[in-house]
């Protein structure tokens, strides 16, 4: 865990031992984070620990070792919850990730959804957070409705009280774009959705690994991570639901861990988060994500914040300086997330990412599985860069120097 | 390292508009898409005898499918799906690294330019897409 007395960057960097290789003979600049960050030591020690010293099964076993998996898993669950200021560690569910867990609530929810209900969805969600509400359009008949974008590909809010109306039952948008970086409403968004009656599901991968959130200031009725975005382990993820919301949805799996009882004729299910883990969970993966969690919420986050914006500042002065750059989501460093694609005129993204890959630089290009927003946007692809904890000045500046490499190459 | 991959000829061939971007009473048409990034191919053809007789292709994709596709637009004409498919065939065997004595096929040299994309399994696909959507739009020959 790290010591907020004594946060540095470097100190922070330190946690990270694959920081130190190197790319093609470069240092490595790695800027992906919105895919994949890196996991701290200490979460890859917590997954030794569990697999070397006590790797067994959990809920199960009266053996010492299951009593320590048991524990660890269900620390893993407090932390979790303490993570997003839930209100018990009851209303957590450990799913494989953030698609999961959409496709986990559109599956119980839609048991309940008539035709001509309504779904209201941004453009600019991820394909996860899409594509099971168009697959509940096509298995229920429900309507899907669409929240548009601005020309930087920032939500268009200005007609939302006409989209949300009595029949919507479901609000389902990111807390923060994967592609523009733009910090979503909620508060706006659950005001008005609350008032027709409409849940509230948010998509949260992309704001956790930039602090703790609380689910109960933001007023929302589901929300799901992913831990590998959040300096966790991949595989893993979290999704937290009202409990009074949790109890009343169908099981979504079903199989060993999620029943009270079972008969020939039929089955009694547990109630709440437990009847939406079936089946032997990724339990090193879990731990990790305590691991994570844990150091996530003991860095200082006002500071982190002051630093990252900093360093946002530096990218973006840079970007904008590129002659036939567009810029995607907010300008202003204090109105938007650290996640910053853009566009260089006659220059495709893949071309761009696989040159900067030369210099050690490591971006993501492409349509960022959001391909409605693309659309939206007259875009196929762009070059997307993401800030994580660990950066620094020099990754920022690499990258800057290696842009202007790219484009004496591309032009 | 992207060594190679976009050297002059690349680049030339990327930045040649070879074929139209539409025809005005297409046989086939068909849209494919690397999932992989998006990028994306709007073919359309006119065919004789289950031979290409005019191509045209709008594509919003990288520079290595780009010239790709237009050495495709420069050379498939008159050909047969058999034909192409033959062509793509080992196009496909270069990029994975496997020798062959016919390489590169007679009248498509200028695809010996895409050697260097060997090393990048990623893009292979980007090499690839515009015989994708040549093999997918054209019918089986009878």
């Amino acid at each position: 865990m790290s010591d907020t007395h004594n946060w540095s960057p470097e100190s922070l960097r330190r946690q990270f031992p694959i920081l130190d290789r190197k790319v093609h003979g470069e240092p490595l600049h790695y800027l992906d984070n919105a895919a994949t960050t890196f996991s701290p030591e200490c979460v890859h020690e917590a997954m030794s620990r569990y697999e070397n010293h006590y790797r067994s099964n959990v809920q199960r076993g009266v053996y010492q070792l299951g009593v320590e998996s048991t524990e660890a898993y269900e620390e893993a669950r407090n932390s979790a919850a303490k993570f997003l200021n839930a209100t018990s560690a009851d209303e957590i569910i450990f799913t494989s990730g953030t698609t999961f867990s959409v496709n986990l609530i559109a599956y119980c929810l839609s048991q309940s959804f008539k035709p001509g209900d309504e779904i209201v969805v941004s453009v600019a969600e991820h394909h996860s957070n899409f594509i099971p509400w168009q697959r509940l359009r096509e298995q229920c008949g429900v309507e899907m409705k669409l929240i548009p974008v601005l020309a930087n590909g920032s939500l268009d809010l200005s007609q939302l009280d006409t989209i949300i109306t009595d029949r919507c039952r479901l609000v389902a948008v990111s807390h923060i774009s994967n592609v523009t970086g733009s910090i979503t409403d909620l508060k706006h968004i659950t005001g008005l959705a609350h008032r027709q009656g409409a849940l509230v599901f948010v998509d949260g991968a992309q704001a956790t690994p930039h602090g703790p959130v609380d689910v109960q200031a933001l007023n929302v009725d589901f929300y799901a991570f992913s831990g590998h975005k959040s300096y966790g382990p991949t595989g893993v993820g979290v999704l937290w639901g009202r409990r009074e919301l949790l109890d009343a949805l169908p099981p979504f799996l079903t199989g060993g861990g999620m029943i009270e009882r079972v008969t020939a004729q039929t089955t009694r299910y547990l109630s709440g988060n437990r009847r939406f883990e079936a089946g032997t969970p990724p339990i090193a993966q879990v731990i990790g994500l305590g691991a994570a969690l844990d150091w996530l919420m003991a860095l200082p986050w006002q500071e982190i914040r002051d630093y990252e914006q900093k360093l946002s500042g530096r990218l973006l002065a840079g970007l904008l300086d590129i002659q036939g750059l567009r810029l995607l989501g907010e300008q202003a460093v204090t109105h938007r997330a650290p996640i910053f694609s853009f566009d260089i005129e006659s220059c495709h993204s893949h071309d761009v990412c696989q040159i900067l890959d030369d210099y050690g630089v490591a971006l993501r290009g492409g349509h960022h599985c959001a391909q409605p927003l693309m659309d939206a946007l007259g875009l196929v692809a762009t070059s997307r860069a993401s800030i994580a904890v660990f950066n620094n000045e020099s990754d920022i500046d690499a990258l800057l120097v290696a842009l202007n490499k790219v484009l004496e190459v591309l032009r | 390292m992207s060594r190679g991959l976009y050297d002059g000829e690349i680049k030339a061939l990327a930045a040649s508009q070879i074929a139209p971007q539409s025809l005005p009473g297409p046989d086939l048409q068909i849209s494919v898409d690397n999932p992989f990034c998006g990028d994306r191919i709007d073919l359309q053809l006119n065919i004789e005898a289950g031979r290409v007789t005019a191509l045209a292709q709008d594509i919003r994709a990288c520079m290595l499918c780009q010239a790709s596709a237009n050495v495709v637009a420069k050379s498939a004409i008159g050909l047969s799906r058999d034909d192409i498919e033959a062509v793509s065939i080992e196009l496909t065997a270069m990029l994975k690294g496997n020798d062959s004595d016919c390489w590169p096929p007679v009248d498509w040299e200028s695809l010996a330019l895409f050697e260097p994309v060997s090393r990048h399994k990623s893009r292979h696909g980007c090499v690839t897409l515009p015989f994708t959507a040549l093999l997918k739009a054209l019918p089986d020959t009878p």
